[in-house]
């Protein structure tokens, strides 16, 4: 442990904008703390533990950089883990736990995934930023000839918070949404005036568009494979902005490139960074955006202002918003 | 008996042919599909020579006195859409020219303007630009719309519906126009901006909904930039000349907004060497506002029936001057 006289080490992970020491108030923490900021992903599990070799506290921005058991007990000095955002399934806590480290999470701010899904569905359907990029390389005019969503069936799967707010801009564009998951209810769907579909298989088939919006888990991992996309209309398209393995992503690259479905939008992927040479990079019917599901500013400076009254709460020996085991 | 000469004008995505049944006029008509615009007034006349029927898309080819009086075999004259305010409706009907409209479908400009404002923030098209040319990973902060302000510029159809997202989004929305009353706000369930200026002023990003008019000309120019937040960013997707385009270049390249989404321009094309195209804080899209299938479909069956109509002497759908 740190004396008085010398400071705790923080490392900030991930901070791909270089922009964390400016969206919060790190002054407050000044001789207390000294920080270190990470801009690039730091690897593989063997080169983040030697990166990390001395640092009591780390800062996870999401899901970024993994946490599992390996690392976590490679890392003897480590006494503080922060995640931000309130949940993170790369983050072994039980571990953290074990190990007397106290493993935090944070608030987050507004739902800036509903505008990404919103986004990628209306850059898949009229390709403005695709369009927009032709005409600043020289192109003299229009190559596009769009399909306008409305009236076309959204099909959500999962209907939580993002889900409904994808609803209801959904409906505020003139679509008709259906939704489905594994324990959804007609009760549920009412609200927000959102059809049930009977089951995923009659949702898939009756979809423009279908949209993911559960959590990954046991249940959910591999949701849609071969057999789903099967079921899908060969003109519709996929977005997923929740997370990458609830598609299997080699059943997604023989759809796309059979054009058993018009094309994809996707914020997420099995591994993240997306590699250079995934063949997903390769082909013309997607709209990849980097995980930017969660990245904006307003969010940001929720994150690392909760991250700075953590490192505050922990120091008082009153530490706040605790991770729960999975 | 002769088929009859017909011009299909601006088919950029040479798509016309495959959107409608032809068949019903195919055997009368000697069709000609024109795929790139066809220059100025001088070189349309010349196009055009013998046609005597022209199809047009919307105003992407102006019809003014002038070109009508140069095509004296012009008969019928098609727009797509049922309003066109570049083609002049005396004077077809001084030179006994049947003008025709066609239907309509949906209100596709609302996913433009959306699409333009998400690109602005979100940035998504630009950071797909970039994986696919080799990016290792992201680039952009975003920002959230929820919470901002939307001024929306009219308070007809499209900027009604535009509201309509804002608010799904909990945007707060607000709406001016020259006649815009409380009583109609509150009825679109907006907030009711007195002045130009008290919208410009509130607003975190203007969208402009109202037609191109004398009035309605120059509406945004050099003082209306200097009145809104350093922070926002304007959405024109109506028509070009509603913004002064010299102030709207030195707005954005002095940064008295932080940017523009534009669908409309003063020239259409816009010019290869606009300087528009050179600036890092614009979305451009080439006039897409009313490009979808679903409206092509309805465009081109209209067409298809006009000229059926005209044809068998019974004009359909036939537009005049108000």
């Amino acid at each position: 442990m740190p004396s008085a006289q010398s400071p705790h080490r923080c490392a900030i992970l991930d901070d791909y904008q270089n922009v964390a020491l400016g969206l919060a108030d790190w002054g407050k923490l000044a001789g207390e703390v000294e920080f270190t900021v990470f801009n690039a992903p730091l690897g593989e599990p063997d080169e983040i533990v030697r990166a990390l070799k001395g640092f009591d506290m780390v800062v996870l921005m999401r899901e970024r950089t993994a946490f599992p058991r390996r690392v976590i007990e490679a890392l003897p000095d480590l006494r503080l883990l922060i995640s931000t955002g309130k949940r993170n399934w790369m983050l072994d806590v039980e571990a953290a736990n074990e190990r007397g480290i106290v493993a935090c999470s944070t608030e987050t701010t507004g739902n800036p995934t509903t505008s990404l899904a919103i986004g990628l569905m209306l850059e898949l359907t009229r390709r403005i930023g695709y369009e927009s990029e032709r005409l600043k390389n020289g192109a003299p005019w229009q190559s596009t000839l769009g399909v306008d969503v409305e009236g076309k069936t959204l099909g959500l799967i999962g209907l939580g918070r993002l889900g409904s707010k994808v609803a209801k801009i959904a409906q505020a564009l003139d679509m008709k949404v259906i939704a489905w998951s594994q324990n959804l209810t007609a009760e549920r769907c009412a609200q927000p005036g959102v059809a049930l579909a009977p089951s995923k298989e009659a949702l898939l088939g009756a979809a423009d568009i279908v949209s993911l919006h559960v959590v990954l888990s046991p249940r959910t991992r591999g949701l849609i494979g071969a057999k789903e996309f099967a079921l899908m209309k060969r003109s519709a398209y996929l977005v997923n902005t929740a997370r990458g393995p609830i598609v299997d992503e080699a059943a997604l690259i023989a759809a796309l490139r059979e054009r058993r479905i018009a094309g994809a939008g996707l914020d997420v992927y099995d591994i993240e960074p997306l590699p250079g040479d995934h063949p997903l990079r390769g082909l013309d019917n997607v709209v990849l955006s980097p995980h930017l599901g969660y990245v904006t500013a307003e969010n940001f400076r929720t994150c690392y202002g909760g991250v700075v009254e953590n490192i505050r709460a922990f120091l008082d020996g009153k530490p706040i918003r605790l991770l729960q085991p999975a | 008996m002769a088929k009859h000469r017909c011009a299909i004008l601006d088919d950029y995505q040479s798509v016309a042919l495959k959107m409608a049944d032809w068949s019903k006029v195919a055997s009368d008509l000697d069709i000609k599909v024109f795929s790139e615009p066809l220059g100025g007034s001088d070189e349309v006349a010349q196009a055009l020579e013998g046609f005597g029927i022209i199809c047009a898309m919307r105003e992407r080819t102006p019809f003014p006195r002038q070109l009508i009086d140069a095509l004296p075999d012009l008969r019928l004259l098609i727009t797509t859409g049922m309003v066109n305010r570049a083609i002049d409706l005396e004077a077809a009907k001084a030179r006994n020219v049947v003008v025709c409209g066609t239907p309509s479908v949906g209100n596709p400009t609302t996913g433009i303007a959306w699409g333009l404002i998400l690109e602005l923030t979100r940035r998504i098209g630009f950071e797909h630009a970039r994986l696919k040319s080799g990016a290792l990973w992201q680039s952009v902060v975003g920002t959230d719309v929820e919470g901002l302000t939307l001024g929306v510029i009219g308070l007809g159809k499209l900027a009604t519906r535009v509201a309509e997202v804002g608010k799904a989004f909990r945007m707060k929305v607000v709406a001016w126009s020259q006649n815009i009353t409380p009583e109609r706000a509150q009825a679109a369930g907006v907030d009711y901006a007195a002045s130009i200026e008290d919208l410009l002023r509130q607003s975190d990003i203007v969208s402009i909904h109202i037609p191109l008019t004398p009035k309605s000309r120059g509406l945004i120019g050099a003082k209306e930039f200097g009145l809104m937040k350093p922070s926002g960013l304007l959405i024109n997707t109506s028509r070009g000349p509603i913004v002064e385009e010299a102030a709207l270049l030195s707005a954005l390249r002095e940064g008295k907004i932080a940017g523009a989404g534009f669908d409309v321009y003063d020239v259409e094309p816009l010019p290869l060497g606009h300087p528009l195209r050179k600036l890092d804080n614009v979305v451009l899209t080439p006039h897409l506002g009313y490009a979808s299938q679903q409206n092509y479909r309805a465009y081109y069956a209209g067409i298809v029936d006009d000229i059926r109509g005209f044809l068998d002497g019974k004009p359909v759908r036939v537009l005049t001057a108000a």
